[in-house]
């Protein structure tokens, strides 16, 4: 459990950066034990013990992403429950100040995802907060964190950027899935795969062991085309599984990843243009009503592929290079990863054959 | 008869394999294939080891049952001595490869490649490319040291007995587990050999074949929980191990005879630094009279085997796809029945489809309710299971008439029987046609090779198959001469693979050869391929389009075009496929000819007027073009070039427009004439409808992208004729920078051709420094260069530069 000094006294920039490097690899190692402790505490990560090593869960990227390290924190401070309901007591304390009904609407439009923990406070005994010690740590943490001196402003913060202040996420706990080749089965619940970072493409045992990269080069392995069943056609945006359209590659990706890999491709929790490469930061992110990232995730991977010289783009298809499968045949440790790959790259297209538009489509909209 | 019978079925030896595939040691001679004799001898006698020499590698390839375990079953039977020869077709005895008792120093090892893997996986490692050649060998000798297959312990044994060193050699050697250097290992055992006199391992790995053959459980993934084993990239390294030279200079003593089907053939093949890095050896298929001359043979040496109609040995090959595992499994099955006094090869072949369980695997169950009728009529049945077409006098025309009648139930409700014509022409007439076939291209000094639509076809290969499969009393082959049954016939014989969608491009070409009257009449291979499951593997499509109903909907309508909208839409998708997508101006249309202009913004050889427009004629009708051309060439029009796309496959209409151009001289000199191919039509209406690319399939994609190389090639051709001719003066008053100073670059080239005595010290003079200093500033863009060249107007190598003009100019100015 984290006391209120503890909190307080958490170094900013160093989890910043901590949140920054989980949230684009899904890992890190030898992190500061303060602040290793106070994230396993909000399942943020989970750590191995062994290896001294943080692995992000789902939980992490849920509260993402976000445009720098900064709201990184503000949304990774804002789920301990004291520092939480500090903050929502400002909320309330700032709401109850309005005078105009139309601008208390609009303002309460905004905090819409914080809407049922609010009511519940206000349903509660108002001295709850008051009976707890001193709250001058987490004054000074607001104002350093939210550059809020008071808690107008503080709100008027949140109602800018309402994802600083995310909602709880819930449901299971689920590690990236680094261990994804080792799998013998795709598991029940899918795991996150963050796309955020591009250095296992130095090498092609970590491409293919990296669950977003590994997935990535499964995917273009069945689009290879030299046996009959490398059915995948991966063109423009669309996904085609024997010259039959299956649907929007990305969305059908997503689905055809979950069900056969037993992954699914999240967006980092600090988006940076660095990574984007020629695609523009987008003003605000969006998902669609899965929860699904509209970021163009397909089109950046398969940039960044193409510029290590994995992924070629041949008469208009995506495919391995040849270059990279040779490295894959290179020695028994690459052989075994590229038989791994081989065996889900083999699910993927007969799956997909089975995939059609009209099922994307279905997946979509549920 | 009765006791003849008896007597032929007492003695009568079957002499087909069971299961049709070959048994160690072989019990009668390899024959035919000549080829593949010539050229294994030659790629053997090259595996000769010496200092900086690598591993050899050659290929044996062929579809399954198409003879490779047999061929190698051969080479290591005469290294044991226990071949029973090799045999021509005319029963000539072929040379040894390898001598008896390893008398050449090689020691073939024959090895199944599942084999291998499993052995290596056993012990936890798997085939990487920089391993592959040691592994492979290691797991080959202990094969051999355990005497796992009778062509290894064949080998094993015949070392004990004739090289005991060396099998000592080989039983010492460890389990796989326990190897762990394994290039020591094997050179180990090269050493002895080598000090025996044994200077070549020759490692046979068989099964080199395709994934859905060497995957360890097939079947549908889906439902399965479990991700399925794969074995597929045990094929895939093959070509990294051929390029791995330096791995291979280390193993200068072991060869590879890989025997692969031709799919893993075609991921070695299509990598073209890997032709010169082994040895390719394709098995061809055996024709019927090869097989007749083998029976013969076998005949001669063992007279109990007995005299098999042609017919019979025909039907059951063709009926097999000419594959010969499944002949032998066809023929074994009929055998007895035959001996017993069926000798209608129909009736066999019928009994074998309904009696023998593996019927089905040859003929498709209930494939004869597919084709409406023939049920009950004896005569489509006789046809239909004796396979091949019949001369056509033998045939009651009035059953004829009914029988042409007869629908497959298939998409397309395709003929059942088919009349079939005599090919009147040798392959030169053939190619003679071919070079004036708009949509065939004969290959500049590759033989009989041509480019149509998007496959290089032999025609002389492709003459073979068609011959093998019926001729006329004269030995012309015979082909039907509907376009449908055409494209399916020479399709099914030359195989899907070879001919893509060649045979829709060739028809014009066969046809103006094939004659009139039948002289065969038989079943369409749209029926064979209801009865025969082996032809059914490959499926004969044309689509343009990834999508079906898409595909159906662009069929309909370009059916529904009246001619002139199909004449505007040829005229279009011609633009679309130049990348020029101005808007054209209709002059004139009717049912004939269809008369429009565009402005181009791209194509080089086209633009040529001042204010960059073309002509476009698009039209079927000769007398119709030739009005058109001509009222586009009167004094009232501006000088264009006139874009002719000739939309008929009427020779007439051709020659009756070339005969007026011949006498129009000034009108012949505008016209880029593009004689369409039908399949051209199809394809620029597609370009026409302005189909993504994604919408397309590969083949439409191919065939766009030889059909727009065609048409750029043939414009290029025809303005570098304009220009030899002096016609077109390249690329005068075209390019933006000489637009400013036209008029000082016509004027002064004008008064120094009209007179060779006129030079720029005159033209100074004449028209001021200014003037000239413009012209010339003009003319350095008339430099050539290797990507751009240019009518040479200057010698720019004099100084100062000297014009110059083609002679036919010249001559023009000086009349």
């Amino acid at each position: 459990m984290i006391d209120h000094n503890t909190l307080a006294s958490i170094n900013l920039s160093l989890f910043g950066n901590l949140l920054h490097k989980l949230g684009s690899s899904g890992r890190a190692q030898n992190a500061e034990p303060k602040l290793r402790d106070f994230m396993v505490s909000l399942q943020l990560v989970s750590h191995l013990e062994k290896a001294n090593e943080l692995i992000a869960t789902d939980r992490l990227f849920e509260i993402g992403p976000t445009f720098s390290e900064n709201e990184a924190v503000r949304s990774a401070l804002a789920l301990q429950s004291d520092y939480r309901l500090y903050l929502q007591h400002l909320l309330l304390s700032s709401l109850s100040e309005f005078s105009d009904d139309q601008s208390l609407g609009k303002t309460i439009e905004q905090l819409d995802h914080l809407s049922f923990e609010l009511l519940q406070l206000v349903r509660r005994s108002s001295t709850e907060l008051e009976q707890g010690t001193s709250f001058a740590e987490f004054e000074k943490l607001t104002r350093k964190v939210w550059q809020s001196p008071d808690a107008i402003t503080f709100l008027s913060k949140v109602v800018e950027t309402p994802s600083d202040f995310p909602s709880l996420p819930n449901g299971s706990v689920i590690k990236v899935g680094f261990d994804w080749l080792e799998w013998e089965t795709p598991p029940l619940n899918p795991a996150p795969a963050p796309w955020g970072d591009v250095s296992p493409l130095h090498s092609a045992l970590e491409t293919v062991r990296n669950p977003f990269w590994g997935a990535m080069a499964a995917t273009l392995d069945a689009c290879t085309g030299d046996y009959e069943w490398q059915s995948l056609i991966l063109r423009g945006d669309l996904l085609r599984s024997f010259h039959r359209t299956v649907g929007n590659a990305q969305l059908a990706l997503d689905s055809l990843w979950r069900s056969e890999f037993g992954l699914y491709p999240v967006d980092p929790l600090v988006i940076t243009p660095s990574l984007l490469g020629d695609h523009p930061l987008p003003a605000v992110f969006q998902t669609d009503d899965k929860g699904r990232s509209c970021l163009p995730w397909l089109k950046i991977a398969l940039d960044h592929l193409h510029r290590s010289e994995i992924a070629i783009e041949s008469e208009g298809s995506w495919r391995l290079t040849d270059r990279f499968r040779t490295q894959l045949m290179r020695d028994d440790e690459h052989m075994m990863a590229f038989e791994a790959i081989r065996q889900r790259s083999y699910r993927l297209a007969r799956s997909a054959t089975k995939f059609t538009l009209a099922s994307t489509n279905e997946v979509a909209a549920s | 008869m009765s006791k003849r019978r008896d007597e032929r079925n007492i003695e009568s030896t079957n002499p087909w394999n069971e299961y049709g595939v070959s048994s160690y040691p072989p019990r009668a001679p390899m024959v035919g294939q000549e080829q593949v004799h010539r050229h294994l001898d030659s790629a053997l006698k090259n595996f000769q080891p010496s200092e900086g020499s690598s591993a050899w590698f050659c290929a044996l390839t062929s579809t399954w049952g198409g003879g490779k375990t047999r061929t190698a079953d051969e080479l290591v039977s005469q290294s044991t001595g226990e071949t029973c020869g090799w045999i021509d077709r005319t029963g000539t005895e072929l040379p040894l490869i390898a001598k008896a008792d390893f008398a050449d120093g090689l020691v073939p090892v024959m090895v199944s490649y599942k084999w291998v893997i499993r052995q290596v996986e056993d012990v936890k490692r798997r085939l990487p490319f920089t391993e592959w050649i040691p592994r492979v060998t290691l797991a080959a000798l202990m094969g051999l040291r355990d005497q796992s297959a009778p062509q290894l312990k064949a080998v094993m044994q015949h070392l004990e007995a004739v090289k005991p060193a060396v099998a000592r050699a080989i039983r010492a050697l460890p389990p796989l587990k326990d190897v762990t250097d394994e290039r020591a290992t094997v050179n180990g055992v090269v050493a002895v050999m080598q000090q025996h006199g044994l200077n070549r391992l020759l490692i046979i790995v068989e099964e080199v074949e395709d994934p859905s053959e060497i995957r360890n459980k097939p079947g549908g993934v889906l439902g399965q929980e479990a991700y399925q084993e794969i074995k597929d990239t045990y094929l895939d390294v093959i070509p990294e191990v051929l390029k791995s030279d330096i791995v291979r200079q280390g193993f200068p003593n072991i060869g590879f005879l890989l025997l692969c089907s031709p799919a893993v053939y075609s991921t070695i093949e299509k990598i073209p630094s890997q032709t010169r890095r082994h040895y390719a050896i394709p098995i061809g298929r055996n024709t019927v009279a090869d097989l007749c001359g083998y029976l013969t043979h076998l005949r001669k040496s063992q007279p109990s085997i007995p005299e098999y109609h042609d017919d019979l040995v025909r039907a059951a090959y063709l009926a097999t796809d000419r594959n010969m595992g499944w002949m032998n499994v066809v023929m074994y099955s009929v055998h007895q029945r035959f001996v017993d006094g069926e000798e209608d090869p129909v009736s066999l072949l019928r009994q074998f489809a309904v009696a023998d369980p593996r019927g089905k695997e040859v003929f498709v169950e209930n494939g004869i309710d597919r084709i409406l009728g023939a049920k009950t009529n004896s005569t489509a049945q006789s046809l239909l299971f004796g396979q091949t077409p019949r001369a056509i006098d033998l045939i009651d025309p009035q059953e004829r008439a009914s029988l042409l009648g007869m629908k497959v139930v298939d998409a397309t409700s395709s003929s059942a029987f088919t009349e079939l014509c005599p090919l009147r022409a040798t392959l030169s007439e053939i190619l003679q046609t071919a070079q004036q076939e708009a949509g065939v291209q004969v290959i500049s000094g590759g033989g009989a090779q041509v480019l149509a639509g998007d496959m290089k076809v032999d025609l002389a290969r492709l003459l073979e198959d068609l011959s093998a499969y019926q001729c006329d009393d004269a030995g012309r082959p015979v082909i039907p001469r509907d376009k449908n049954q055409f494209i399916h016939h020479v399709t099914t014989l030359h195989g899907i693979s070879q001919t893509g969608a060649a045979a829709q491009y060739l028809y014009p070409v066969f046809l103006q050869h094939l004659a009139e009257t039948p002289s065969h009449f038989g079943p369409s291979f749209a029926a064979m391929r209801q009865i025969d499951k082996r032809l059914q593997r490959e499926e004969i499509q044309f689509r343009l389009l990834d999508d079906e109903e898409a595909e159906r909907k662009l069929n309909e309508k370009l059916a529904g075009l009246s001619v002139t909208d199909r004449f505007r839409r040829f005229a279009l998708g011609f633009l679309n496929t130049l990348d020029e997508s101005q808007a054209l101006g209709e002059f004139s249309a009717d049912d004939h000819v269809v008369v429009s202009s565009v402005t181009l913004e791209r194509t080089d050889p086209l633009l040529l007027s001042q204010d960059s427009k073309i002509w476009v004629v698009v039209g079927n009708k000769g007398t119709n073009i030739r009005d058109a051309l001509t009222s586009l060439s009167t004094a009232s029009q501006p000088v264009r070039p006139i874009l002719l796309l000739l939309s008929t496959d009427d020779p007439s209409q051709r020659e009756l427009i070339d005969q007026s151009l011949e006498n129009r001289k000034a009108i012949k000199e505008r016209v880029f004439l593009f004689p369409l191919a039908e399949v051209d039509e199809r394809l620029l209406f597609l370009k026409a409808e302005s189909f993504g690319d994604s919408a397309l399939t590969n083949l439409a994609r191919s065939l766009l992208y030889r059909l727009s190389e065609r048409i750029k090639e043939s414009l290029s051709g025809r303005f570098d004729e304009l220009v030899k001719a002096g016609v077109v003066v390249r690329p005068l008053f075209r390019a933006n920078s000489w637009r400013t100073f036209e008029r000082e670059l016509a004027e002064v080239w004008l008064f120094m051709a009209s007179n060779s005595a006129n030079d720029l010290t005159k033209a100074r003079s004449q028209f001021g420094e200014t003037f000239v200093t413009h012209f010339q500033e003009a003319l350095v863009n008339n430099k050539p260069t290797v990507k751009k060249p240019t009518t040479e107007l200057v010698d720019h190598d004099s100084d100062p530069p000297r014009p110059e003009w083609p002679p036919a100019c010249r001559g023009l100015l000086s009349c």
